[in-house]
């Protein structure tokens, strides 16, 4: 420690040997002086004093062995030259005063060298322990930056105080660009500023606002992000607010996709009829979809109704078996469907078909059955009505059936008698069955007795017949009846065929009867048959058409002929084929074909028939082939059937198989069903897009072409065993899509098993949670990154669930309190018996307290770890509330400040030791005569010493004030001061500074101020020391010398003030005392003279002699721009104000702000440019052509002419108003011609001027032309004469300057008033044209309106040529 | 001092005034504006003050491509006549 501080010492900068021991002699020289000089004037002069002063400068400022070394010599001195003569003892008692005055001397000095090494000592200590406070905020700032998250910083009234890079990622805004900004406006959209003023009211009022909420980037595209914000008092009431935004468009977005595709489903239940349902079986909890509760007739609720409340519904009747299906189902595990029937509160009915499907655990327990129910009372309908229909044409048929069969048995039964006769008809013969028949004798028979037989009702017209026959021997047929034996009458049919021999002579008559009774009965019973089956045929729900072979109608039933439109008389001119719709007509005669053909019996065939109207009936047809009779050929018989119902229905069926079909293709992802062998037999669109391939090319696929290679073997096992133990399949794994990439899906397979328990199916389904893995990822990315970041600044998290009572701790939370990885620290105690005892109860009181009143949590406590370290916490916490207001956890932070608290305790310790310190330095420095400033590195005051305090007035507190460089410095001094003393700061070398510093007498004073770095080791400035001296009396020797030198340039100046304006004629010289007169005011001028007489000299020195001089001169000749662009050249233009514009321009007004502007000619400005300059002459202001913005001006105009305004104002040429506004100090430049007197100095000034441009010596000047000149009008006055100069001297051959004669004589002669009248002709002319315009003036001469105006002339040309004319302007008036 | 163009039609003619300036960086503006036949075309260069060489050459070219120029300065005429040489 010994030799540190003697290193340190030894570091201190000391002074040379010989300064050292040189200080020693001289202080002690400078006592003995002192006493001489005492001793010479009788003063008193104790020596001992000067020695002891001179040894105390000598320890202080020289160290110890100088110091005694000065002891030494005054003890010398005094004891061998001073005080020679003094006693022994004397002498002792000087000699031990010097030696004890030595020995403190070295106490002292020894000690202040302590001390110094001490402050050296503490200061490095000081720099480590702001080192070691920078390099931590280096590392919150680094975490700040790397945030996964964007952070923002803002003031209390949400101005951006400063983002992280992921802001700028998000937002699009850079850190530059957002800094300042407020929050609201820069990503909060317009419509919910609102919302956003609320949140900052709740983080104002100590709440942590947690919420998702759309923000804007830069570019206006919204985005979704969390928003996690809360207010940290910074203390003396301010706030800062965190505001951390997590961008979650993605997943805001699949919520919404998922909220849609609820949507979708929800509306095609409701299309569909069909509600899908859940029954939690532990819990008892029934879900209904909303369609469900509309079924059912319920009042829409988040939960379905009871089990009972729902058995209520169910028809009485239908109960018992729907419990006993859905018992059985339970107990079963399997599968169920149930039609049955609900009775609605309206007391109407409707039919359900509901499927439910049980849901088991991998233990095999049911947890949940999940199914659908479908209101099916309208197919319930349909299909009721349609099988009442088809039982009805069953019933029908059968009946035509038999009555068919009944006829053809008729038709097949035929009796039979015989006889003879004689040709004249006489009968001889009857068989045995004849007499047996009529119960005659034979003899009763023969000869025409036989009528006797006959019904009275037919023996007349059989008898008749009969001798037709035999007298024209033709044969006859006839039907009559014949009694039989027991005397019914019985039909029979008769038939007599003449038997001839060869010749054809009759020999004999043969007759045969069959008894046709029977078919007579028969007859009669196919009449009544037919009859009845005309009835069914007719009266028939079916329609009957019987056809011939070739399709032709022959009959129709009054069904079929509704079916069909046409009436029987239409139809039996058409074949069946014109009825039959065109797409069916070739399948249908195929059909007719194979009928005909025998290759079978009848055939079946639903159709469409083309109505008569033209519109289509679909009809189901059963065609048989009839066999023909002897008397009935074959025919076709088709007994249609309107099937349009049916057809409705099963389109219907149909498109509710599209529609599941639809809401297949509509399922949020991919659905495969497969046989229990793994065929694959549906496939939903979603499979066929992702993978881009085909139902057929799928089937051929593999495991392998569709599942990545990582995930095969987990995805094989879980499949394999599915398919062994039927049990749900269940994975996660990577799906190649079409374009190759691979993304996440859930996969879930089920098997469908039928009422053996056999699997008859497999339904697969495949989610893509490829957002979610990656969300999960991100998470668990961020979860890292937060416990990495959690590390690294030692903070903590930790969470209390109130109901559980248990804490979780985040890694670092349990390392900061010690817990070992696997050790439990889910008790709230455990972390209670961290906290050092002294704290435990105050910390547990104040968490109780914020649980129950459910406040914020904040505190600061040691606590002990198991070895026995002690270490500081800062905890923070937070209440989480439901919606009931209930705590449901408290969720905080825990902070290790044991480094914060180790530092800051040795810092206040550091502080307070350097604040002694400083206190002595200061009384060192404020002993010092000299004005003192001690200043930071960037100049900004730390410390002045007493002199500057006593000089100034101020307090200390007053000279660190940002302000004090303005409340003591003068004004004039601060602006050079700031930019000198910036300068000097930012080289980094000494530098000096002259400025006036205010006394607190209120008396400026100028101080000479040197700056001095003070470096450390490394060569940085650490301070800046500035001493101030007094330089008042030397600035005032300056400044007196200065205002003789302006004094003597004035004089000066005004000698040359003229130098371009040569001559000192009596005219010039007005002109010249009117310039000095008019210059140093801002009026405006207006000259006038003729060309050539150099208006624009005179104007340049009005200007170089106004206060504008050091602005600019601007000068605009009116007359050389175009009419239509001097407005544009006065004013300037915007961009596109015309044909040209090509970009925005300056006017001749704006660049001379602050100068001088010359209009030239002003005479020709246009009449509407004439407006706009009396606009800025009166207002000060204009505006661009083709702007809209007023610009003010500061310019002085000075105008000139050659023309008369006068004349100008009366021909209304030039504005009056205008005039008086140019005219306010008229200067009247003389011609040439009038100051004859200055053309001899003119000629000498321009010869001078060429001849040194052309590089010639011309030494005097030809008298002759001298003479010459002043005797040449000079027309073009100075210009003339400085072109005629030039010309000559380039022409000029030796030292004398001559000018061709011929120039000076061949002009015009001066110019003449008009002297004597016009002749005859043109004086009539001009009278008469004067008197038409007095005429038209009604008399008046002046004036816009007059008639010197209208001609175009002066007023008092006018009124002279009245005069001269004689014309009598009175009497226009009178008219 | 810039060029101001001022479109306007006179017996189905299209008349061009200009006035002020005509230089270099005019001209190619003026050649988007010429945009139909130039014999249907009079430029009116009566308050034409000052012409570059371009603009020169440029008018010389409209004038033997068929466009009228009217109250064509006299040391532009001049000019003209020379570059033709």
């Amino acid at each position: 420690m010994a030799d540190s501080a003697a290193a340190k010492k030894r570091a201190l900068p000391s002074a040379s040997f010989a300064r050292r021991y040189g200080l020693a002699f001289a202080s002690v020289a400078g006592a003995l002086l002192l006493e001489l000089l005492f001793h010479h004037f009788n003063l008193p002069h104790p020596f001992a004093a000067f020695a002891l002063s001179a040894i105390a400068v000598t320890f202080w400022y020289a160290g110890t062995k100088p110091g005694i070394v000065a002891v030494l010599l005054s003890s010398l001195i005094r004891g061998f030259i001073v005080e020679g003569a003094t006693s022994s003892l004397s002498r002792v008692l000087y000699n031990l005063v010097f030696l004890l005055f030595a020995v403190l001397m070295i106490w002292v000095r020894r000690s202040r060298d302590a001390l110094e090494v001490e402050v050296t000592d503490r200061k490095e200590r000081l720099a480590a322990a702001n080192e070691e406070l920078r390099r931590e905020k280096e590392q919150l700032d680094g975490l700040f930056e790397l945030s996964p998250d964007a952070v923002i910083l803002t003031d209390d009234d949400f101005h951006v105080l400063r983002v992280n890079k992921e802001f700028t990622r998000i937002f699009g805004y850079t850190a530059e660009e957002a800094a300042g900004q407020w929050l609201p406006e820069l990503i909060i959209p317009e419509e919910l500023h609102a919302e956003g003023l609320k949140n900052r009211d709740a983080l104002i009022s100590g709440e942590r606002v947690e919420l998702e909420a759309i923000r804007q980037r830069k570019d206006g595209v919204p985005l979704d992000v969390s928003v996690v914000a809360r207010g940290i008092s910074l203390g003396f009431g301010h706030m800062v607010f965190y505001l951390i935004y997590r961008d979650i468009t993605e997943r805001k977005k699949a919520e919404r996709e998922l909220r849609r595709s609820e949507g979708y489903l929800a509306e095609a239940q409701k299309l569909t009829h069909t509600g899908s349902w859940a029954w939690n079986v532990r819990t008892g909890v029934l879900f209904w979809s909303r369609e469900i509760f509309s079924i059912y007739d319920y009042e829409y609720q988040e939960m379905g109704p009871t089990w009972p409340q729902f058995l209520e519904r169910v028809h009485p009747e239908d109960r018992p078996v729907v419990e006993g299906i859905f018992g059985r189902a339970q107990l079963d595990k399997t599968d169920y469907d149930a039609s049955y029937r609900i009775v609605l509160p309206d007391g109407s009915i409707k039919h359900i078909f509901s499927i439910g499907h049980p849901f088991l655990n991998q233990s095999g327990e049911l947890v949940e059955f999940v199914g659908t129910s479908m209101d099916v009372t309208e197919q319930w309908k349909a299909r009721t009505e349609l099988e009442k229909a088809f039982e009805e044409i069953k019933q029908r048929t059968e009946a035509a059936r038999r009555s068919e069969r009944e006829l053809r048995d008729v038709v097949n039964t035929v009796p039979a008698h015989v006889w003879s006769a004689s040709p004249e008809g006489q009968v001889n013969f009857v068989n045995d069955r004849w007499l047996q028949f009529t119960g005659l004798a034979l003899d009763e028979a023969f000869g025409w007795k036989w009528e006797a037989v006959l019904h009275p009702d037919d023996r007349t017209r059989v008898v008749a017949d009969w001798h037709t026959a035999v007298k024209n021997g033709q044969a006859m047929e006839s039907e009559a009846r014949v009694r039989r034996a027991d005397g019914e009458y019985c039909w029979w049919f008769i038939r007599n065929v003449p038997l001839r021999d060869e010749t054809g002579k009759l020999l004999r008559w043969y007759g045969t009867a069959i008894d046709i009774e029977d078919r007579k009965r028969a007859e009669q019973a196919l009449r009544k048959s037919e009859e009845r089956w005309r009835s069914v045929f007719e009266n028939s729900a079916i329609g009957v058409a019987l056809t011939d072979l070739t399709g032709r109608f022959l009959a129709t039933n009054h069904v079929y002929q509704t079916i069909v439109g046409y009436t029987e008389e239409e139809l039996r001119a058409l074949c069946f084929l014109d009825v039959t719709h065109e797409d069916h007509r070739e399948a249908n005669w195929a059909l007719i074909t194979e009928l005909l053909e025998g290759k079978r019996r009848q055939f079946q065939i639903e159709k469409k028939y083309r109505r008569k109207d033209g519109s289509s009936i679909w009809v189901s047809n059963n065609v048989s082939l009839v066999p023909g009779t002897e008397r009935v050929p074959r025919f076709i018989m088709a007994l249609s059937e309107d099937i349009t119902q049916r057809k409705r229905a099963e389109e219907a069926i149909r498109s509710h198989e599209q529609n599941l079909r639809l809401l297949v293709d509509t399922i949020p992802g991919l659905v495969v069903t497969t046989t229990p062998a793994g065929e694959i037999e549906l496939l939903n669109r979603q499979v066929q897009e992702y993978f881009g391939k085909t139902p057929e090319e799928l089937a051929n696929w593999r495991t392998s072409d569709a599942i990545h290679p990582d995930d095969l073997p987990l995805t094989i096992a879980a499949l394999t065993r599915s398919i062994q133990t039927g049990e749900p399949y269940e994975v996660e794994h990577h799906l190649r899509r079409a374009d190759g990439v691979y993304r996440w899906f859930h996969a879930r397979g089920l098997a469908l098993r039928d009422k053996d328990g056999r699997i008859v199916r497999w339904y697969y389904l495949l989610t893509d949670v490829d957002d979610r893995r990656r969300a999960e990822e991100a998470l668990r990315k961020s979860e890292a990154l937060l416990h990495e970041a959690q590390r690294l600044a030692r903070t903590g998290s930790w969470s209390w669930d109130v109901l559980s009572g248990r804490v979780v701790s985040s890694p670092e939370n349990a390392r900061i309190n010690g817990f070992q990885p696997n050790e439990d620290s889910a008790a709230p105690e455990v972390y209670f018996q961290r906290i050092h005892p002294d704290h435990r109860e105050r910390i547990r009181e104040a968490f109780q307290t914020c649980v129950v009143e459910k406040t914020d949590y904040q505190a600061d406590y040691p606590i002990v770890l198991l070895d026995g370290t002690v270490k500081y916490i800062h905890a923070t916490g937070h209440p989480i509330l439901n919606k009931s207001e209930d705590l449901i956890e408290f969720f905080g932070t825990t902070v290790d400040v044991t480094e914060q608290h180790e530092a800051r305790a040795a810092l206040q310790t550091a502080f307070e030791q350097i604040k002694a310190e400083e206190t002595e330095l200061r009384r060192m420095t404020d002993a010092i005569a000299s004005y003192v400033y001690v200043l930071r590195p960037d100049g900004t005051a730390l410390y002045a010493n007493q002199a500057v305090l006593d000089y100034t007035g101020l307090t200390l507190e007053d000279v660190q004030r940002e302000d004090q460089r303005a409340r003591v410095f003068h004004p004039e001094d601060l602006e050079r001061l700031r930019e000198e003393r910036h300068e000097g700061l930012a080289r980094g070398k000494p530098f000096e500074l002259e400025q006036r510093a205010l006394g607190k007498d209120g008396n400026y004073r100028w101080f000479l101020v040197r700056y001095n770095p003070l470096r450390d080791d490394q060569g940085h400035i650490i301070r800046w020391y500035a001493t101030g001296t007094d330089i008042e009396d030397r600035k005032r020797a300056e400044e007196s010398m200065r205002d003789e030198n302006l004094a003597l340039r004035e004089q000066i100046d005004q000698a040359f003030m003229f130098e371009e304006i040569v001559g000192s004629s009596p005219a010039l010289q007005t002109v010249l005392s009117s310039i000095v007169k008019v210059a140093p005011t801002d009026s405006t001028v207006l000259i006038t003279g003729e060309t050539g007489t150099g208006k624009e000299l005179i104007a340049r020195a009005i200007h170089k002699h106004s206060q504008r001089w050091g602005q600019a001169f601007i000068s605009v000749n009116c007359a050389s721009i175009p009419s239509s662009l001097i407005a544009s050249e006065l004013f300037g233009h915007e961009k596109g104000a015309f044909t040209g514009a090509v970009q925005r321009r300056q006017g001749r007004f704006e660049m001379a702000h602050s100068g001088t502007i010359f209009l030239d000619e002003v005479g020709e400005l246009p009449a509407e440019t004439q407006i706009a300059l009396l606009r800025v002459l009166q207002e000060r202001q204009f505006e661009r052509v083709g702007g809209n913005r007023i610009i003010p001006t500061d310019v002085r105009v000075i105008a000139a002419t050659n023309r008369d305004l006068t004349a100008a104002i009366a021909a209304g040429t030039f504005r009056a108003d205008l005039f008086y506004r140019l005219n306010v100090f008229p200067i009247e430049v003389p011609p040439l011609r009038k100051r004859k007197e200055d053309i001899p100095m003119l000629v000498e000034y321009f010869v001078k001027r060429y001849a040194e441009k052309a590089g010639k010596q011309i030494r005097k000047i030809d008298n002759s032309t001298l003479e010459r000149c002043q005797s040449y009008p000079w027309p073009g006055n100075i210009r003339e004469l400085q072109n005629i100069v030039e010309r000559s001297v380039i022409l000029c051959g030796g030292d004398t300057f001559w000018i061709e004669k011929a120039w000076l004589a061949s002009v015009q002669p001066p110019r003449q008033e008009l002297a004597g009248p016009l002749p005859d002709t043109l004086q009539n002319q001009e009278k008469e044209m004067i008197e038409a315009a007095l005429a038209e003036s009604k008399g008046k001469v002046a004036g816009p309106e007059g008639a010197a105006a209208r001609l175009g002339i002066p007023r008092s040309t006018l009124d002279s040529k009245i005069k001269q004319l004689g014309i009598k302007k009175h009497r226009f008036i009178s008219e | 001092m810039t060029l101001r163009i001022e479109r306007s039609v006179r017996q189905g003619f299209t008349v061009f005034t200009l006035s002020g300036r005509m230089r270099a960086e005019q001209v190619a503006k003026l050649k988007e504006l010429f945009d139909t036949d130039y014999r249907s075309i009079i430029l009116d260069l009566q308050e034409v003050r000052l012409a570059d060489r371009d603009a020169v050459k440029f008018l010389r070219g409209c004038e033997a491509d068929g466009m009228k120029l009217e109250n064509c300065p006299a040391y532009v005429r001049e000019w003209m006549d020379r570059e033709k040489d």
